[in-house]
Protein backbone atom coordinates (compact mmCIF):
# COMPACT_ATOMS: atom_id res chain seq x y z
CA UNK A 1 0.00 0.00 0.00
CA UNK A 2 1.39 3.42 -1.03
CA UNK A 3 1.43 5.80 1.90
CA UNK A 4 2.30 9.73 1.19
CA UNK A 5 3.95 11.34 4.28
CA UNK A 6 3.45 14.64 5.01
CA UNK A 7 5.63 15.75 8.12
CA UNK A 8 4.51 19.26 8.68
CA UNK A 9 6.73 19.55 11.87
CA UNK A 10 5.67 22.55 14.15
CA UNK A 11 1.97 24.52 13.13
CA UNK A 12 -0.02 26.63 14.79
CA UNK A 13 -2.94 24.99 16.81
CA UNK A 14 -5.43 26.28 14.16
CA UNK A 15 -3.79 24.71 11.19
CA UNK A 16 -2.71 20.99 13.32
CA UNK A 17 -6.91 20.92 13.62
CA UNK A 18 -7.36 21.71 9.41
CA UNK A 19 -4.81 19.75 7.89
CA UNK A 20 -7.09 16.58 8.11
CA UNK A 21 -9.88 17.97 7.87
CA UNK A 22 -9.17 19.70 4.73
CA UNK A 23 -7.18 16.88 3.27
CA UNK A 24 -10.11 14.58 4.21
CA UNK A 25 -13.05 16.87 2.18
CA UNK A 26 -10.26 17.51 -0.96
CA UNK A 27 -9.47 13.67 -1.54
CA UNK A 28 -10.24 12.74 -4.87
CA UNK A 29 -10.99 9.29 -5.91
CA UNK A 30 -7.77 7.18 -6.76
CA UNK A 31 -5.62 10.16 -4.86
CA UNK A 32 -2.59 8.33 -2.31
CA UNK A 33 -3.57 7.69 1.22
CA UNK A 34 -1.70 9.98 3.73
CA UNK A 35 -0.13 10.07 7.05
CA UNK A 36 0.26 13.50 8.18
CA UNK A 37 2.82 14.11 11.18
CA UNK A 38 2.71 17.15 12.77
CA UNK A 39 2.39 19.20 15.91
CA UNK A 40 0.49 22.52 17.50
CA UNK A 41 3.20 24.95 18.03
CA UNK A 42 0.30 26.95 20.73
CA UNK A 43 -1.87 24.96 23.26
CA UNK A 44 -5.71 25.08 22.21
CA UNK A 45 -8.91 23.39 23.38
CA UNK A 46 -10.38 21.16 21.43
CA UNK A 47 -14.10 20.28 21.41
CA UNK A 48 -15.53 16.70 20.12
CA UNK A 49 -18.02 16.72 17.10
CA UNK A 50 -21.08 16.52 18.86
CA UNK A 51 -20.47 18.21 22.42
CA UNK A 52 -22.13 21.40 23.81
CA UNK A 53 -19.81 24.26 24.02
CA UNK A 54 -20.74 25.60 27.04
CA UNK A 55 -21.32 22.52 29.16
CA UNK A 56 -18.23 21.24 28.34
CA UNK A 57 -15.60 23.82 28.15
CA UNK A 58 -14.72 26.00 31.21
CA UNK A 59 -15.08 29.41 28.61
CA UNK A 60 -13.67 31.62 31.32
CA UNK A 61 -10.67 29.81 31.56
CA UNK A 62 -9.86 29.01 28.26
CA UNK A 63 -9.85 33.28 27.85
CA UNK A 64 -7.65 34.43 31.09
CA UNK A 65 -5.32 31.49 29.03
CA UNK A 66 -5.22 33.19 25.78
CA UNK A 67 -6.95 29.61 24.47
CA UNK A 68 -8.57 29.28 21.15
CA UNK A 69 -11.20 26.42 21.10
CA UNK A 70 -11.67 24.76 18.05
CA UNK A 71 -14.73 21.87 17.49
CA UNK A 72 -13.18 19.11 15.59
CA UNK A 73 -16.01 16.88 12.97
CA UNK A 74 -14.38 13.90 15.30
CA UNK A 75 -15.95 12.35 18.35
CA UNK A 76 -14.93 12.22 21.72
CA UNK A 77 -14.69 15.06 24.61
CA UNK A 78 -12.93 17.98 25.26
CA UNK A 79 -9.06 17.97 25.38
CA UNK A 80 -6.33 20.25 25.42
CA UNK A 81 -3.75 20.16 23.32
CA UNK A 82 0.11 21.55 23.48
CA UNK A 83 3.32 21.50 21.54
CA UNK A 84 4.10 18.68 23.75
CA UNK A 85 1.71 16.31 21.86
CA UNK A 86 2.90 14.73 18.62
CA UNK A 87 -0.06 14.56 16.41
CA UNK A 88 -0.38 11.52 13.88
CA UNK A 89 -3.02 11.53 11.37
CA UNK A 90 -4.13 9.35 8.66
CA UNK A 91 -6.38 10.45 5.53
CA UNK A 92 -7.71 7.69 3.54
CA UNK A 93 -9.58 6.34 0.87
CA UNK A 94 -12.84 5.44 2.19
CA UNK A 95 -12.88 2.17 0.79
CA UNK A 96 -9.70 1.62 2.71
CA UNK A 97 -11.85 1.69 6.43
CA UNK A 98 -14.92 -0.95 5.21
CA UNK A 99 -14.47 -2.85 8.43
CA UNK A 100 -15.73 -3.13 11.91
CA UNK A 101 -15.00 0.07 13.53
CA UNK A 102 -13.46 -1.48 16.18
CA UNK A 103 -11.28 -3.19 13.67
CA UNK A 104 -10.23 -0.58 11.82
CA UNK A 105 -9.27 1.28 14.98
CA UNK A 106 -7.02 -1.96 15.57
CA UNK A 107 -5.70 -2.22 12.25
CA UNK A 108 -5.14 1.69 12.18
CA UNK A 109 -3.49 2.46 15.60
CA UNK A 110 -1.25 -0.78 15.49
CA UNK A 111 1.50 0.96 14.17
CA UNK A 112 1.57 3.90 16.81
CA UNK A 113 1.41 1.28 19.42
CA UNK A 114 4.88 -0.23 17.80
CA UNK A 115 6.18 3.44 17.90
CA UNK A 116 5.21 3.60 21.29
CA UNK A 117 7.68 0.37 21.94
CA UNK A 118 10.12 1.48 20.19
CA UNK A 119 10.15 5.15 22.32
CA UNK A 120 10.28 2.78 25.50
CA UNK A 121 6.65 2.58 26.56
CA UNK A 122 4.62 -1.06 25.73
CA UNK A 123 1.49 0.39 24.76
CA UNK A 124 -1.58 -1.48 23.87
CA UNK A 125 -4.78 -1.10 22.47
CA UNK A 126 -7.59 -0.44 25.66
CA UNK A 127 -10.96 -0.41 25.02
CA UNK A 128 -12.10 0.26 21.46
CA UNK A 129 -9.84 3.19 20.84
CA UNK A 130 -7.42 3.80 23.79
CA UNK A 131 -3.69 3.43 23.49
CA UNK A 132 -2.52 2.62 26.90
CA UNK A 133 -0.45 1.05 29.60
CA UNK A 134 -0.81 -0.93 32.46
CA UNK A 135 -3.97 0.60 32.09
CA UNK A 136 -2.98 4.19 31.85
CA UNK A 137 -4.10 6.09 29.30
CA UNK A 138 -1.36 7.39 26.65
CA UNK A 139 -3.24 8.48 23.95
CA UNK A 140 -6.51 9.63 22.81
CA UNK A 141 -7.73 8.88 18.91
CA UNK A 142 -10.89 9.33 16.95
CA UNK A 143 -12.41 8.49 13.53
CA UNK A 144 -14.62 9.85 11.26
CA UNK A 145 -15.91 10.14 7.42
CA UNK A 146 -14.89 13.53 6.31
CA UNK A 147 -15.70 14.55 2.70
CA UNK A 148 -14.91 11.23 0.87
CA UNK A 149 -11.94 9.90 3.25
CA UNK A 150 -11.72 7.64 6.89
CA UNK A 151 -9.63 10.51 8.96
CA UNK A 152 -8.00 8.52 12.12
CA UNK A 153 -6.25 10.86 14.48
CA UNK A 154 -4.61 10.62 17.80
CA UNK A 155 -1.23 11.46 19.47
CA UNK A 156 1.43 10.60 21.18
CA UNK A 157 1.74 12.71 24.28
CA UNK A 158 5.46 13.25 25.03
CA UNK A 159 4.67 15.06 28.29
CA UNK A 160 0.88 16.12 29.86
CA UNK A 161 -0.15 19.06 31.54
CA UNK A 162 -2.59 17.78 33.83
CA UNK A 163 -3.66 21.28 35.49
CA UNK A 164 -4.66 22.46 32.46
CA UNK A 165 -6.10 19.03 30.97
CA UNK A 166 -8.24 19.95 34.09
CA UNK A 167 -8.92 23.23 34.04
CA UNK A 168 -10.34 23.82 30.75
CA UNK A 169 -13.27 21.62 31.55
CA UNK A 170 -16.42 23.16 32.44
CA UNK A 171 -17.28 21.23 36.46
CA UNK A 172 -19.26 22.38 39.21
CA UNK A 173 -16.80 23.89 41.59
CA UNK A 174 -13.02 23.33 42.02
CA UNK A 175 -13.72 20.71 44.31
CA UNK A 176 -14.64 18.67 41.42
CA UNK A 177 -12.16 19.80 39.16
CA UNK A 178 -8.96 18.89 41.51
CA UNK A 179 -11.07 15.68 41.50
CA UNK A 180 -10.29 15.18 38.08
CA UNK A 181 -6.79 16.03 37.94
CA UNK A 182 -6.08 13.97 40.51
CA UNK A 183 -7.51 11.11 38.45
CA UNK A 184 -6.10 12.41 35.27
CA UNK A 185 -2.49 12.40 36.99
CA UNK A 186 -3.32 8.73 37.84
CA UNK A 187 -5.00 7.11 35.37
CA UNK A 188 -3.39 9.62 32.06
CA UNK A 189 0.18 9.31 31.39
CA UNK A 190 2.72 10.46 28.96
CA UNK A 191 6.00 9.42 28.02
CA UNK A 192 7.94 11.36 30.65
CA UNK A 193 5.20 10.21 33.43
CA UNK A 194 6.43 6.88 32.39
CA UNK A 195 10.37 7.19 31.47
CA UNK A 196 11.36 10.35 33.51
CA UNK A 197 12.61 11.74 29.90
CA UNK A 198 10.70 13.02 26.78
CA UNK A 199 11.74 12.21 23.55
CA UNK A 200 12.25 15.26 20.94
CA UNK A 201 9.36 15.50 17.84
CA UNK A 202 11.60 14.40 15.74
CA UNK A 203 12.50 11.21 17.29
CA UNK A 204 8.71 10.56 17.88
CA UNK A 205 8.49 11.39 13.91
CA UNK A 206 10.69 8.94 12.83
CA UNK A 207 9.48 5.90 14.85
CA UNK A 208 5.92 6.87 14.11
CA UNK A 209 7.29 6.47 10.09
CA UNK A 210 9.15 3.65 10.41
CA UNK A 211 5.71 1.93 12.14
CA UNK A 212 3.40 3.20 9.62
CA UNK A 213 5.87 2.02 6.38
CA UNK A 214 6.05 -1.44 8.16
CA UNK A 215 2.80 -1.28 8.42
CA UNK A 216 1.64 -0.11 5.10
CA UNK A 217 4.50 -2.91 3.32
CA UNK A 218 6.53 -0.30 1.80
CA UNK A 219 8.63 2.74 2.37
CA UNK A 220 6.53 5.85 3.29
CA UNK A 221 6.34 8.62 0.40
CA UNK A 222 7.43 12.12 1.49
CA UNK A 223 5.00 14.46 -0.31
CA UNK A 224 4.11 17.73 0.44
CA UNK A 225 1.31 20.17 0.47
CA UNK A 226 -0.04 21.04 -3.18
CA UNK A 227 -1.19 24.44 -3.77
CA UNK A 228 -4.87 22.78 -3.83
CA UNK A 229 -4.37 21.48 -0.57
CA UNK A 230 -3.21 24.59 0.98
CA UNK A 231 -6.02 26.37 -0.47
CA UNK A 232 -8.38 23.86 1.32
CA UNK A 233 -6.47 24.34 4.99
CA UNK A 234 -6.94 27.91 4.86
CA UNK A 235 -10.91 28.21 3.60
CA UNK A 236 -10.94 25.06 6.17
CA UNK A 237 -9.32 27.39 8.95
CA UNK A 238 -11.64 30.21 8.22
CA UNK A 239 -14.41 27.64 8.86
CA UNK A 240 -13.40 26.39 11.67
CA UNK A 241 -12.96 29.81 13.42
CA UNK A 242 -16.40 30.78 13.32
CA UNK A 243 -18.09 31.32 15.50
CA UNK A 244 -20.94 29.44 12.81
CA UNK A 245 -19.07 26.30 13.29
CA UNK A 246 -18.00 26.48 16.93
CA UNK A 247 -21.52 26.90 17.95
CA UNK A 248 -23.10 24.22 14.82
CA UNK A 249 -25.54 26.95 14.16
CA UNK A 250 -27.87 25.59 11.75
CA UNK A 251 -28.68 22.64 13.54
CA UNK A 252 -31.12 21.41 15.62
CA UNK A 253 -29.58 20.40 19.52
CA UNK A 254 -31.07 18.30 22.09
CA UNK A 255 -33.78 20.16 24.87
CA UNK A 256 -32.12 21.32 27.63
CA UNK A 257 -33.97 18.97 30.06
CA UNK A 258 -33.01 16.24 28.11
CA UNK A 259 -29.33 17.10 29.40
CA UNK A 260 -28.62 14.42 32.32
CA UNK A 261 -28.35 15.97 35.37
CA UNK A 262 -24.56 14.17 35.90
CA UNK A 263 -21.08 15.89 34.81
CA UNK A 264 -19.42 12.88 33.91
CA UNK A 265 -15.41 13.38 32.47
CA UNK A 266 -13.98 10.21 30.66
CA UNK A 267 -10.64 9.45 32.20
CA UNK A 268 -9.39 7.04 30.03
CA UNK A 269 -11.55 3.47 28.52
CA UNK A 270 -14.16 2.59 31.11
CA UNK A 271 -12.92 5.40 33.35
CA UNK A 272 -15.47 8.18 34.77
CA UNK A 273 -15.25 10.81 37.05
CA UNK A 274 -18.58 12.10 37.93
CA UNK A 275 -20.52 15.14 39.84
CA UNK A 276 -24.25 15.46 40.48
CA UNK A 277 -26.39 17.13 42.89
CA UNK A 278 -29.06 15.33 45.05
CA UNK A 279 -30.69 15.96 48.16
CA UNK A 280 -31.06 13.94 51.47
CA UNK A 281 -34.13 14.61 53.42
CA UNK A 282 -33.79 18.97 53.28
CA UNK A 283 -29.85 18.44 52.45
CA UNK A 284 -28.46 19.60 49.36
CA UNK A 285 -25.44 17.56 48.87
CA UNK A 286 -23.36 17.20 46.00
CA UNK A 287 -21.83 13.78 44.72
CA UNK A 288 -17.89 13.56 43.93
CA UNK A 289 -17.48 10.29 42.54
CA UNK A 290 -15.01 8.11 40.54
CA UNK A 291 -16.15 4.70 38.55
CA UNK A 292 -14.21 2.05 36.53
CA UNK A 293 -15.78 -0.80 34.69
CA UNK A 294 -19.61 0.22 36.11
CA UNK A 295 -17.94 -0.23 40.00
CA UNK A 296 -18.03 2.81 41.85
CA UNK A 297 -14.50 3.39 43.27
CA UNK A 298 -14.43 6.58 45.43
CA UNK A 299 -17.51 8.64 46.18
CA UNK A 300 -17.52 11.73 48.50
CA UNK A 301 -20.97 13.62 49.51
CA UNK A 302 -20.58 17.56 50.15
CA UNK A 303 -23.15 19.83 51.49
CA UNK A 304 -23.98 22.34 49.47
CA UNK A 305 -23.91 26.29 50.54
CA UNK A 306 -22.67 24.72 53.74
CA UNK A 307 -19.37 24.26 55.83
CA UNK A 308 -21.02 22.01 58.09
CA UNK A 309 -20.02 18.56 57.48
CA UNK A 310 -22.20 15.77 56.10
CA UNK A 311 -24.07 14.00 58.50
CA UNK A 312 -22.56 10.36 59.89
CA UNK A 313 -24.91 7.70 57.55
CA UNK A 314 -23.86 9.63 54.83
CA UNK A 315 -20.03 9.24 56.06
CA UNK A 316 -20.41 5.93 56.37
CA UNK A 317 -21.55 5.14 52.81
CA UNK A 318 -18.98 6.56 51.66
CA UNK A 319 -16.75 3.92 53.02
CA UNK A 320 -19.34 1.48 52.06
CA UNK A 321 -20.35 2.20 48.27
CA UNK A 322 -16.89 1.57 46.84
CA UNK A 323 -16.93 -1.42 45.36
CA UNK A 324 -20.78 -1.88 44.59
CA UNK A 325 -21.96 -1.86 40.77
CA UNK A 326 -23.29 1.34 40.19
CA UNK A 327 -25.89 -0.65 38.19
CA UNK A 328 -26.64 -3.14 40.90
CA UNK A 329 -31.02 -3.92 40.94
CA UNK A 330 -30.73 -3.60 44.74
CA UNK A 331 -28.81 -0.69 45.33
CA UNK A 332 -32.00 1.47 45.99
CA UNK A 333 -32.79 -1.16 48.92
CA UNK A 334 -29.48 -0.80 50.29
CA UNK A 335 -29.47 2.70 50.00
CA UNK A 336 -32.90 2.98 51.80
CA UNK A 337 -31.38 1.61 54.89
CA UNK A 338 -29.66 5.00 55.57
CA UNK A 339 -31.77 7.87 53.41
CA UNK A 340 -35.21 8.18 53.57
CA UNK A 341 -36.38 6.24 50.73
CA UNK A 342 -37.90 8.45 47.87
CA UNK A 343 -34.19 9.93 48.35
CA UNK A 344 -32.25 6.75 47.68
CA UNK A 345 -34.50 6.06 44.76
CA UNK A 346 -33.14 9.04 43.36
CA UNK A 347 -29.48 8.58 44.57
CA UNK A 348 -29.64 5.37 43.13
CA UNK A 349 -30.70 6.35 39.06
CA UNK A 350 -28.38 9.35 39.61
CA UNK A 351 -25.53 6.52 40.90
CA UNK A 352 -26.64 4.25 37.53
CA UNK A 353 -25.74 6.87 35.37
CA UNK A 354 -22.53 8.51 36.65
CA UNK A 355 -20.56 5.27 36.74
CA UNK A 356 -22.02 3.81 33.30
CA UNK A 357 -18.80 1.89 31.59
CA UNK A 358 -19.87 3.04 28.20
CA UNK A 359 -20.25 6.71 26.50
CA UNK B 1 -43.13 -6.35 5.83
CA UNK B 2 -40.20 -8.83 4.28
CA UNK B 3 -37.54 -10.42 6.77
CA UNK B 4 -34.30 -10.46 5.75
CA UNK B 5 -32.75 -12.48 7.88
CA UNK B 6 -33.31 -11.00 11.31
CA UNK B 7 -33.79 -7.78 10.39
CA UNK B 8 -37.58 -6.43 9.46
CA UNK B 9 -37.21 -4.47 6.00
CA UNK B 10 -41.15 -2.92 5.45
CA UNK B 11 -42.16 -2.76 1.89
CA UNK B 12 -44.22 0.69 2.59
CA UNK B 13 -40.95 2.88 1.79
CA UNK B 14 -38.51 2.80 -0.56
CA UNK B 15 -34.64 2.55 0.65
CA UNK B 16 -31.30 4.80 -0.55
CA UNK B 17 -28.92 1.74 -1.73
CA UNK B 18 -25.54 3.15 0.05
CA UNK B 19 -26.46 4.55 3.35
CA UNK B 20 -29.61 2.48 4.39
CA UNK B 21 -31.85 5.13 4.67
CA UNK B 22 -36.12 4.64 4.41
CA UNK B 23 -37.53 7.05 2.69
CA UNK B 24 -41.66 6.89 3.32
CA UNK B 25 -44.46 9.04 1.58
CA UNK B 26 -46.34 10.36 4.16
CA UNK B 27 -48.89 12.18 1.64
CA UNK B 28 -46.47 14.60 -0.02
CA UNK B 29 -43.74 14.42 2.47
CA UNK B 30 -41.51 12.45 2.96
CA UNK B 31 -39.90 10.89 6.49
CA UNK B 32 -36.82 9.08 6.56
CA UNK B 33 -34.99 7.74 9.07
CA UNK B 34 -32.10 4.61 9.14
CA UNK B 35 -32.95 0.89 8.79
CA UNK B 36 -32.43 -1.83 11.20
CA UNK B 37 -29.42 -2.86 9.68
CA UNK B 38 -27.70 0.75 9.47
CA UNK B 39 -28.59 1.03 13.08
CA UNK B 40 -27.12 -2.88 14.47
CA UNK B 41 -24.03 -1.60 11.82
CA UNK B 42 -23.47 1.93 13.19
CA UNK B 43 -24.20 0.47 17.14
CA UNK B 44 -24.95 2.38 20.03
CA UNK B 45 -26.32 5.84 19.53
CA UNK B 46 -24.58 8.29 21.34
CA UNK B 47 -25.01 11.34 19.44
CA UNK B 48 -26.98 13.26 17.13
CA UNK B 49 -27.28 16.12 15.07
CA UNK B 50 -29.80 17.52 12.44
CA UNK B 51 -29.80 20.06 10.25
CA UNK B 52 -32.88 22.41 11.48
CA UNK B 53 -36.02 22.62 10.23
CA UNK B 54 -36.16 25.39 6.69
CA UNK B 55 -32.63 23.75 5.87
CA UNK B 56 -32.55 23.22 1.87
CA UNK B 57 -30.78 19.88 1.07
CA UNK B 58 -29.63 18.33 -2.04
CA UNK B 59 -29.25 14.55 -2.94
CA UNK B 60 -26.68 13.95 -0.68
CA UNK B 61 -25.94 16.33 1.17
CA UNK B 62 -25.35 16.27 4.54
CA UNK B 63 -27.93 16.91 6.41
CA UNK B 64 -26.84 15.51 10.01
CA UNK B 65 -24.65 13.32 11.41
CA UNK B 66 -24.21 10.54 14.06
CA UNK B 67 -21.40 10.03 16.63
CA UNK B 68 -21.55 6.41 17.56
CA UNK B 69 -19.34 3.73 18.60
CA UNK B 70 -16.11 6.14 18.54
CA UNK B 71 -17.27 6.71 14.94
CA UNK B 72 -18.38 10.04 13.78
CA UNK B 73 -20.30 9.91 10.31
CA UNK B 74 -22.65 12.01 7.89
CA UNK B 75 -26.41 11.51 7.55
CA UNK B 76 -26.60 12.28 3.88
CA UNK B 77 -30.16 13.16 2.53
CA UNK B 78 -31.81 10.45 -0.11
CA UNK B 79 -33.72 13.13 -1.71
CA UNK B 80 -33.78 16.60 -2.71
CA UNK B 81 -35.72 19.24 -0.27
CA UNK B 82 -36.70 21.26 2.41
CA UNK B 83 -36.42 19.94 5.82
CA UNK B 84 -39.77 20.71 7.15
CA UNK B 85 -39.32 18.76 10.68
CA UNK B 86 -37.12 17.12 12.81
CA UNK B 87 -37.90 14.29 15.38
CA UNK B 88 -37.23 15.95 18.67
CA UNK B 89 -37.18 12.69 20.42
CA UNK B 90 -33.91 10.50 19.26
CA UNK B 91 -32.01 14.06 19.32
CA UNK B 92 -32.76 14.18 23.28
CA UNK B 93 -32.65 10.36 23.17
CA UNK B 94 -30.69 9.52 20.26
CA UNK B 95 -30.68 5.47 21.50
CA UNK B 96 -34.62 5.54 19.63
CA UNK B 97 -32.55 5.27 16.90
CA UNK B 98 -31.41 1.64 17.98
CA UNK B 99 -34.71 0.40 19.92
CA UNK B 100 -37.31 1.71 17.37
CA UNK B 101 -35.23 3.02 13.61
CA UNK B 102 -38.63 1.92 11.77
CA UNK B 103 -40.91 4.01 13.62
CA UNK B 104 -40.49 6.63 16.81
CA UNK B 105 -36.80 6.41 15.89
CA UNK B 106 -37.50 8.55 12.36
CA UNK B 107 -35.43 11.67 11.67
CA UNK B 108 -36.53 13.93 10.28
CA UNK B 109 -39.05 15.31 7.59
CA UNK B 110 -38.36 16.75 3.99
CA UNK B 111 -40.85 18.13 1.66
CA UNK B 112 -39.11 17.41 -1.74
CA UNK B 113 -38.44 19.36 -4.40
CA UNK B 114 -40.20 20.29 -7.18
CA UNK B 115 -39.53 17.39 -9.58
CA UNK B 116 -38.31 15.41 -7.53
CA UNK B 117 -38.68 11.59 -7.26
CA UNK B 118 -38.00 8.07 -5.64
CA UNK B 119 -37.06 6.59 -8.70
CA UNK B 120 -33.25 6.46 -7.76
CA UNK B 121 -34.42 4.64 -4.10
CA UNK B 122 -34.89 0.71 -3.98
CA UNK B 123 -39.05 0.41 -3.86
CA UNK B 124 -40.11 -2.67 -5.30
CA UNK B 125 -40.71 -5.48 -2.96
CA UNK B 126 -38.72 -7.87 -4.46
CA UNK B 127 -35.69 -5.69 -5.45
CA UNK B 128 -36.17 -4.53 -1.40
CA UNK B 129 -35.64 -8.01 -0.58
CA UNK B 130 -32.27 -8.80 -2.98
CA UNK B 131 -31.02 -5.41 -2.08
CA UNK B 132 -31.64 -5.56 1.71
CA UNK B 133 -29.45 -9.61 1.61
CA UNK B 134 -26.67 -8.27 -0.19
CA UNK B 135 -26.20 -5.59 1.84
CA UNK B 136 -26.51 -7.91 4.75
CA UNK B 137 -23.84 -10.26 2.92
CA UNK B 138 -21.46 -7.55 2.09
CA UNK B 139 -21.22 -6.04 5.76
CA UNK B 140 -20.90 -9.78 6.69
CA UNK B 141 -17.73 -10.36 4.36
CA UNK B 142 -16.11 -6.98 6.05
CA UNK B 143 -16.06 -8.33 9.12
CA UNK B 144 -18.53 -5.67 10.43
CA UNK B 145 -21.81 -7.85 11.45
CA UNK B 146 -21.65 -11.36 12.89
CA UNK B 147 -21.89 -14.46 11.09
Amino acid sequence: MRLRLLDLGGVSGLRSQAVYHALGESISEGAMDTLAILHPTNPYVSLGFHRDLDTDVDTAFCRERGLPVYRRRVGGGTVYLDADQVFFQLILQERRARTSVANAYAEFLGPAAVAYWALGVPAELMGVNDLAVDGRKLSGTGMATIGNAVVVVGNVIRDLDHASMAGIMQLPDDTARTWVETSMRRWVTSIQGELGSKPSYARVATELVKAYAAWAGEPLVPGRLSDRELDQIRTTERRLESSEWLHREGYERPAAHAATPVRRVKIRAGRWDAFFDWASGDQPIRVYMSADGGVLEAIRFARIGGAADVDAPLRALEGSLPGTNGGAVDLAERLASTVPAADANRLAGLLAIAARPDG
Amino acid sequence: MTVARQYRVPVDRAYERETNLWVQDRGGVLRIGLDELAQEVNGDMAFLQLAAPGTVVGRGDEMGSTEAGKYVGPILSPVAGTIRAVNRAVLDTPRLVNTDPLEAGWLVEIEPAAGETLDHLVREPDEIALWHAERVRAFRLKGVLAE
